[in-house]
């Protein structure tokens, strides 16, 4: 039977090599979710699957596209599957909140989802510094002086990518209005899976807590909105890193290249426990989605 | 570029239709709008479905949502101008932003997300721009202010809303000395519609240059409130209390708060002072926490008949 997953992340959240490893882990049999038959055409991910093969990060999908791709597959305790796999531009979830419509064929795949994996990048999430984590006294001469504002002051790491917790939460009330979710009751019949992505860039310490311990440090309000709005169990917190490490940022990283990008790429799980096998959350997800 | 909806007031597809058309092909005035020189962005924002709040804080038209599942908690903010309301509105969002709890509750969304971002951006650090107050909420004519959502997830998983108001402290000035004055509407329809209130007392006016005037100004508010709230809960914020007050006013306006208000509770908040920093969320969550005690008849002139959310409310 097919199964359709809603692969949701904005750009550069990392879904398209997430994809292509995923792709390349079912290639070459290497997980617990495997090919039954070879699928028609593997063309949306295989650019992105020889890109990595090659020590190359892939291209990012371009703006406008959207294509699927159908995977026949299965796995222990799954049965059959055909799984429709989404490749698609970053931009186009972004553009649902900000220009606030939603085109007729992403709702048509929202009510038609099974399940919902969703990308969230911390790197390029706006940690914003306020006044309740670093208090300033200099607030009370900037509020006196009126309109003209002290000089700037750069505060390293604060991004000015679009996404915000905020963001994310509005996203999946997006998503839940359009399967006419009235947030009565707790979603119990579309799974989530939260994935951290990139995980080899969380900072220090973070990198060894359980992904709903970053969630819950790095997106407090994100963590809180999704585990009071799905049932328990219906959601969980996840990690992925499907390179392991940064490619180097120009040109072929050939060691990258010469040791595979089938051995390279881990996923945590919510408890914390690691695995290689990127074809994890895919399974754990279509799992719950019975 | 995109073209616009011809209905006078209308800002579709930008906002929510007026007329409530989802897809907008469906509305008549869009339809007309689009009769010419029609181009690709037209056909694509025709055949959406408009996101039905607004990145914004939400007006009449939206609570009507909210109200359709659950009758909403309304929490009346009352406050003269520049006392602070709009600050502590921030302060609490970004303490809850940043993990501060709503116990026992447990944060379920919010439609007026981008209201609440609005609000908090400004006591943010940016690296173009250092943390401050949040503007003042504008001088408005009208009867229903801006309103700020909170979906409460409860222990026992029921789903509560409560919405918030942030009105212009102009409305609140008129109406504690003339509850009746045209300028007072907006009041009024707060006061009698708010299940429960916030009041915000300003420690620094009470303590500077005219802390004469604005002794009167908050006795005559703290009566009015006091003569209208009719049992229902009122929590009371000093607010910038890093501020000191003479003595003698500040024991005078709290005998005035005791006489009127025997149930209220009080706080000191400021954003200066480390612990009383995270005290503006818990603060909220007190104000509609409380048991809800609706009063008996709203005022005049609101009725439930001719406000659809008060009869919302009455179900």
């Amino acid at each position: 039977m097919a199964r359709s997953l809603l692969l949701i992340g904005t750009s550069g959240t990392g879904k398209t090599v997430y994809g292509g490893q995923l792709l390349g882990r079912l290639q070459l049999g290497l997980g617990a979710m495997s090919l039954r038959t070879e699928p028609d055409t593997i063309e949306p991910l295989f650019d992105a699957w020889q890109s990595l093969a090659r020590g190359r990060t892939p291209p990012r999908t371009a703006r406008g596209t959207y294509k699927e791709l159908v995977l026949p597959v299965s796995a222990p305790g799954l049965g059959p599957v055909d799984l429709v796999w989404p490749d698609y531009s970053g931009e186009q979830i972004s553009d649902v909140v900000v220009r606030r419509h939603i085109p007729d064929a992403w709702r048509e795949r929202v009510v038609g989802a099974d399940g919902l994996l969703v990308f969230v990048r911390p790197k390029l999430v706006k940690q914003p510094i306020d006044i309740i984590t670093r208090p300033l006294p200099e607030i009370r001469s900037a509020h006196r002086e009126a309109e003209e504002p002290p000089p700037a002051e750069v505060v390293e790491g604060a991004s000015t990518a679009w996404a915000s917790q905020a963001d994310l939460v509005e996203l999946l009330q997006i998503l839940l209005y359009l399967r006419s979710e009235s947030g009565v009751r707790r979603i119990a019949n579309l799974p989530l899976s939260l994935a951290i992505s990139c995980w080899d860039e969380l900072p220090g310490s973070l990198g060894a807590s359980s992904p709903r311990e970053v969630l819950r440090t790095m997106m407090p309000l994100l963590d809180e909105y999704v585990h009071a709005t799905w049932e328990d169990g219906s959601a969980s917190v996840i990690g992925v890193s499907a390179q392991g490490r940064s490619l180097l940022p120009h040109g072929v990283d050939e060691a990258f290249a010469d040791e595979g990008p089938e051995n390279q790429g881990f996923v945590v799980q919510p408890a914390g426990q690691r695995t290689p096998d990127l074809t994890w959350p895919v399974v754990d997800l279509l799992a719950r989605a019975k | 570029m995109e073209r616009q909806c011809t209905q006078d007031g209308c800002d579709a597809p930008l906002a929510s239709c007026n007329a409530g058309f989802s897809p907008m092909r469906a509305c008549p005035h869009w339809v007309r709008a689009r009769g010419d020189h029609s181009d690709q962005k037209d056909s694509d924002a025709a055949d959406a479905h408009l996101v039905p709040w607004p990145w914004g804080g939400l007006g009449r038209r939206d609570i009507d949502a909210i109200a359709s599942r659950s009758a909403p908690h309304l929490i009346g903010v009352v406050g003269l101008p520049n006392e602070g309301k709009t600050t502590l509105l921030s302060m609490a969002y970004l303490h809850l932003s940043m993990g501060g709890s709503l116990s026992p509750d447990r944060f379920a969304g919010s439609l007026s997300l981008g209201g609440w971002e609005q609000l908090a951006q400004p006591l943010r650090w940016e690296p173009s721009s250092p943390p401050r107050f949040p503007p003042r909420t504008p001088r408005a004519a009208g009867r229903f202010p801006s309103m700020l959502h909170l979906g409460l997830r409860g222990p026992a998983d029921t789903l509560r809303d409560v919405l918030l108001t942030d009105a212009p402290g102009e409305w609140f000035a008129r109406w504690s000395t003339d509850r009746n004055a045209a300028a007072a509407e907006g009041a009024r329809w707060i006061v009698s519609a708010a299940d429960a209130f916030v009041l915000v007392l300003d420690s620094e006016a009470l303590s500077g240059p005219d802390r004469h005037d604005a002794r009167t100004q908050h006795a005559a508010m703290i009566r009015r409130l006091g003569a209208e709230a009719a049992g229902r809960p009122v929590v009371a914020a000093w607010a910038k209390a890093e501020r000191e007050i003479p003595a003698s006013i500040r024991s005078g306006l709290e005998t005035l708060l005791a006489g009127m208000f025997p149930e209220r509770f009080v706080e000191s908040v400021s954003v200066y002072e480390q612990e009383m920093r995270t005290r503006y969320l818990p603060l909220l969550t007190r104000a509609f926490s409380a048991p809800r005690q609706r009063a008996g008849v709203p005022a005049e002139p609101v009725t439930a008949a001719d406000d659809p959310f008060l009869a919302f409310r009455g179900r």
